[in-house]
């Protein structure tokens, strides 16, 4: 069975280091302590966070100020203690012959200063590993020996500092709980897993503490984090078998965020006697996962190849380079060894970044957007690459993404947040069944919904509003209640349908070609070409929107481009009112500009960023000569400026100062300048979140009804394609592969490529999500 | 909420950081004030200060004299701005005197001044030869702080003056250069094809003759057509150097016409010329501005060059390379401060400029 589980965190806004559970700088902390102090009203308390040695501890009695840190450590020594060595011993037990000295040289080369003990340990081990390969011992009988000496140098090291040096965290303890008085037979509460525990217990027994419980809980690495991530503590029911009332509780889980349940604690300690106090000893049994991967991951994996063998480095990193490539199902890994980034695909880079990621074997992968720029198809090869890799390598994984599609692919447990906020937590059944909060509702709702067609989005809007201090309110309606009100009858979709043939077409593409040369001859003739789009021939009649949907590299945006004359078409006509749009003199074409517009796919680079927003929308017009005078024209402005939800107040702002949503709508705003007929629009929401995604679609299904203007929309999203459009045009390799109304090929797909993409879709349905957990607990 | 800065503020801010750019700023500000307004300050003020009397010449820094005016028959018309920007020409004639005193039959002894370790000259005046009728009043007393050149001139004054070719030439050079070069690159950028094969195979050619050749070769070609040797400098250091700024225009443009907005400008109907003059250009000056602050370094460099080759501006207008030129032959005697000045002043101006050109790269965030 696999025991890891995946934290997912949503909405891209957020900075993964904000979240606060991988670093807790000193001003945190201080705030922390501080606030746990007045609510708790300890008159003890002390906070150890560490990664293998101490770093803070504060009590109540003195200022939790710079120079009671500085004492603090001028006291303590922070070196290895006694649990280390613990903690070293276990590696070794559980791992093979020469992956527990390389295992030991990675704490080793992680830890600045060591004790006499540790030195001599790793020594003797080095040397019992170094004699045995030369003479020829079999890798059970290193393991052996490897043991043996660390028992010896244990036994020696144990008896030598126990007593005499107050440096483990453990002694800490001991010895806060001797500066608070604490009398002997106080009942002690030690909370926590691995050896930590243990050396707790040996040593206040050793000390003359009789009264104490152990609560001994092991968690997987990934299920700590989790805690950590979420704030989750441990619930009280767990402790429950325990009599209530203690004097003293100590913890050390490794997880520094539980100390925020203080209810807990209130509830565990000993009312009547005024005595409280905890002990918060967060020692990791094991190395912190997340500092080793975020500061030392290159830095050791190549010190300990070196000490295995320093002479074939390079040959070692290459063979462990191809079995990463092996374990990431990239096609010929050798071929793609010796390749640059630029002769691989969008998945087979992001193959190889995962297979980076993994060089270092992580506990934890933080995966930030992963699939956000590739095609459907490919991202579903992908999540069920990073599904196979988690479980194989047991890493625990993070994904971040904004799409809750693909969190129901891939999550175990999600993660919502907003606006830096964590507003939902919950197994991704919990989520998607019963979605809490009003932001995980919209989120839910946003996405188009393949069944059913709707006249428009759910936005965030319909589930909370926000006011100008940013104070939420939340909206009751449920996601389904909201959806159902926007849903549109069949007959309602044929009627509109009906109604839109019984006019001329105003476009027509007949054979059209697009071919561009790789090869030419010695006097330049093309003798070689990629046929970008080959033969292609549709009609769009007035008010329709087109659907144009393919995977990337398929050429819907070079037929797009090509309609516009903006890519130059080898053979074929373009008939745009009557006119055909490739034989056109330049002044024609001028004009023809006129009417039909495209919005580009990515907001940020289509906005010149040297030019105010209110004059790059004022630009066409003048040069087009539309209006007399630049005030006329500046009003026309800033009524398009209300027209896509954007205020007057902006036209003199640059487009950085605005987000991707915001600059789409300043392009759409430029588009709509010209007072076109038609307008492609060439992934215009591919770039953005799903909730912004829906308020750029609900813009432009608005605009249509009130400009009645015919739409070409192009996207490598079906989901999108067919909630925008009247008919879809579906392309493959410069070819059609389909054509018809939108609701009958998504229903009724007649080719295998139709179906590939449909099926690759992310639905998030809740039946395929049980489906997945279901079959990953009878793994 | 603080208003976002533009990236122009940004890029300012980054500049006033860097300290040495800073300061090198400060230099070129100072260096243009003074050659902007060197005719008020400077002792020698009459047209290219080339006030020459051979009597007084080569002595050390610091050296002082009494002269005497004289009446002459030139009849000077002058204006102050005429004074301000030109100099002003002198309207008597001035004698160097050990001294001169009146006598009483109206007469004036004067014991003039012949150069060191020649014997001075003792003679009498008509009191009607004076300038002005009071004796006092024609005796002025002159200092030369950086001592008097083979001519008798004032080295100071002439060194000031040299800054304003150093300075012209690089600004108009730069101006052509840049016109040139932008024009050429983003012909070559924009519409790639042919016409960048022809531009960059012409560039491979021009790139490849030395620098001061070619300009060299320019100035010969040119001095037929033109009167002026400054306008001959003008084009011939501007027609070397247009090649490092087209350059670097055509690949910035190569780069910037892959980004959509340009495309979008396509769909919008813009002209070409539309597009490359408020699209593309704007969003590619701060590479522009940093080639152009190099190029003006290498335009001072170049000048001094043909001028110490007796190809650049002519005497007696002063000129660093051409002071260079005249007192190289000092160069290893006690006099050799005369070749020394002009050309420590080359360099600090070259410097300051790169160093405010690398200020400029790093802050405009342009990898070389």
């Amino acid at each position: 069975m696999n025991h890891f589980k995946i934290i997912a965190v949503t909405h891209r806004d957020v900075d993964v280091k904000k979240i606060g559970m991988f670093h807790i700088g000193d001003d945190d902390l201080k705030e922390r302590l501080q606030h746990l102090k007045d609510a708790s009203q300890l008159n003890g308390l002390m906070y150890l966070s560490t990664c293998n040695r101490v770093e803070f501890m504060f009590t109540s009695e003195n200022e939790f100020n710079d120079s009671f840190i500085s004492n603090f450590f001028k006291e303590f020594n922070p070196n290895w203690d006694l649990e280390e060595v613990n903690w070293a011993t276990d590696v070794c037990n559980s791992y093979e012959g020469e992956i527990a000295v390389e295992h030991l040289f990675k704490v080793a080369s992680s830890i600045d200063s060591m004790v006499v003990g540790e030195r001599e340990i790793i020594a003797q081990v080095r040397k019992a590993f170094d004699q045995s390969k030369k003479l020829g011992i079999s890798d059970d009988t290193i393991r052996v020996v490897i043991r043996q000496t660390i028992a010896t140098a244990k036994q020696v090291f144990t008896e030598t500092t126990i007593a005499t040096k107050p440096v483990s965290v453990v002694s800490l303890a001991y010895h806060e709980l001797k500066k608070q008085n604490v009398s002997l037979d106080a009942r002690v509460l030690i909370v926590g897993a691995g050896t930590t525990n243990t050396n707790m217990s040996r040593f206040l027994k050793k000390h003359g503490f009789t009264n104490f419980h152990v609560f001994n809980r092991t968690y997987s690495k990934a299920e700590k984090l989790a805690q950590d991530v979420s704030g989750i503590a441990y619930q009280l029911d767990e402790l429950e078998k325990f009599e209530l009332g203690f004097d003293v509780i100590i913890t050390c889980t490794g997880a520094p965020d539980h100390i925020i349940d203080l209810d807990l604690y209130e509830q565990l300690l000993q009312k009547e006697t005024g005595r409280k106090i905890v002990i918060d000893l967060s020692v990791p049994s094991d190395l912190n996962p997340i500092v080793l991967n975020h500061h030392d991951v290159n830095h050791i994996s190549v010190s300990h190849l070196q000490i295995i063998s320093e002479t074939n480095l390079k040959e070692r990193a290459k063979e462990i380079t191809i079995d990463m490539f092996e374990k990431v199902q990239l096609p010929t890994p050798e071929r793609i060894f010796s390749a640059y980034p630029h002769q691989l695909s969008g998945g087979q880079k992001q193959r190889v970044m995962i297979a980076m990621a993994m060089s270092c074997d992580p506990d934890v992968l933080i995966a930030d957007e992963p699939t956000t720029a590739l095609d459907v198809t490919v991202q579903k090869t992908i999540l069920e690459l990073m599904n196979d890799l988690k479980s194989e390598l047991n890493s625990s994984v993070i994904f971040i993404t904004h799409d809750l599609g693909v969190i129901g692919e891939i999550a175990d447990r999600v993660i919502v947040m907003y606006r830096g906020n964590i507003v939902e937590t919950g197994s991704v059944l919990e989520i998607f069944r019963n979605p809490k909060h009003a932001y995980t509702r919209s989120l839910l709702a946003c996405r188009p919904p393949l069944g059913k067609r709707l006249s428009k989005l759910p936005t965030v809007s319909n589930f909370m509003q926000e006011d100008e201090d940013g104070n939420i309110t939340e909206l009751s309606a449920s996601v389904d209640e909201v959806i159902n009100k926007y849903v549109v009858s069949d007959n309602a979709t044929k009627e509109r349908f009906e109604k839109l043939q019984e006019k001329k077409p105003i476009l027509e593409v007949k054979n059209l070609k697009t071919w561009f040369p790789t090869k030419t001859n010695f006097f330049g003739k093309p003798t070689e070409y990629v046929k970008a789009v080959n033969d292609v021939s549709f009609d769009v009649y007035e008010g329709e929107t087109m659907g144009l949907v393919g995977e990337s590299g398929c050429g819907k945006t070079t037929l797009g481009r090509t309609i516009l004359r903006l890519a130059p078409a080898m053979d074929g006509e373009v008939i745009f009112d009557g006119k055909n749009i490739l034989d056109m003199s330049k002044g024609d074409l001028k004009d023809m500009r006129k009417d039909m517009q495209i919005i580009f796919q990515d907001p940020y680079s289509s906005l010149n960023p040297r030019m105010t927003v209110g004059g790059a929308i004022m630009e066409p017009m003048t040069v087009h000569g539309i209006f007399d005078s630049q005030t006329a024209r500046k009003n026309k402005v800033n009524e398009l400026l209300n027209t896509v939800g954007l205020n007057e107040k902006q036209f003199n702002r640059y487009p950085h100062e605005f987000s991707g949503g915001q600059r789409q709508r300043i392009c759409i705003a430029r588009a709509l300048a010209l007072n076109p007929k038609f307008i492609i629009c060439d992934e215009s929401v591919s770039a953005l979140d799903v909730s912004v995604q829906a308020q750029v679609l609900n813009l432009l299904l608005e605009l249509r009804e009130e400009f009645n203007f015919t739409y070409i929309f192009i996207s490598h999203d079906l989901s999108v394609v067919k909630f925008m459009s009247d008919r879809m045009v579906v392309m493959n390799k410069g070819e059609i592969e389909e054509m018809g109304l939108a609701d009958d090929i998504y229903n009724n797909p007649q080719r295998e490529y139709t179906q590939g993409l449909i099926s690759a879709i992310p639905k998030g349905e809740l039946a395929d999500i049980e489906k997945r957990i279901l079959a990953t607990k009878n793994n | 909420m603080q208003k976002p800065l533009t990236p122009n503020q940004k890029n300012l801010q980054k500049f006033r950081r860097n300290k040495t750019a800073m300061f090198s700023l400060g230099v070129i500000v100072l260096f243009v004030f003074m050659a902007s307004f060197a005719y008020v300050f400077i002792p020698d003020n009459s047209p290219d200060a080339n006030l020459q009397n051979p009597s007084i010449a080569m002595q050390s820094p610091g050296f002082k004299m009494k002269f005497l005016k004289l009446k002459t028959d030139k009849k000077v018309k002058t204006s102050w701005f005429k004074t301000l920007f030109l100099g002003k020409e002198l309207d008597f004639k001035l004698i160097a005197i050990l001294s001169a005193e009146e006598k009483n039959n109206g007469k004036i002894l004067v014991s003039e001044f012949k150069g060191k370790g020649f014997p001075s000259i003792n003679y009498e005046l008509d009191k009607r030869e004076l300038f002005s009728e009071n004796l006092q009043e024609n005796i002025v007393t002159k200092t030369y702080y950086l001592g008097t050149d083979n001519q008798g001139r004032d080295v100071l004054s002439r060194l000031v003056l040299g800054s304003r070719v150093s300075l012209l030439v690089g600004f108009v050079a730069v101006l052509i250069s840049s016109l040139l070069g932008i024009f050429i690159g983003s012909i070559a950028g924009f519409f790639r094809g042919w016409a960048d094969k022809f531009i960059m195979w012409k560039m491979s050619v021009f790139w490849s003759i030395p620098t001061l050749l070619l300009s060299m070769a320019l100035y010969i070609s040119l001095k037929d057509f033109f009167e002026s040797s400054f306008v001959i400098i003008f084009i011939a250091i501007g027609f070397t150097m247009w090649v490092s700024m087209a350059r670097i225009v055509r690949g910035q443009i190569l780069g910037i016409r892959e980004i959509q907005f340009v495309e979008a400008a396509d769909s919008l109907g813009f002209s070409n010329a539309r597009i490359i003059f408020k699209h593309i250009l704007p969003n590619i000056l701060g590479p522009i501005i940093v080639v152009a602050a190099s190029n003006f370094a290498n335009a001072i460099l170049i000048e001094a060059g043909l001028s110490f080759l007796g190809l650049g501006v002519q005497p007696p207008t002063p000129s660093w390379g051409g002071m260079l030129n005249e007192y190289k032959d000092f160069v290893g005697t006690n006099l050799s401060y005369l070749a020394l000045f002009p050309g420590f002043l080359v360099m600090i101006l070259v410097l300051s400029f790169n160093l405010v050109g690398n200020g400029l790269r790093d802050a405009l965030d342009i990898r070389n």
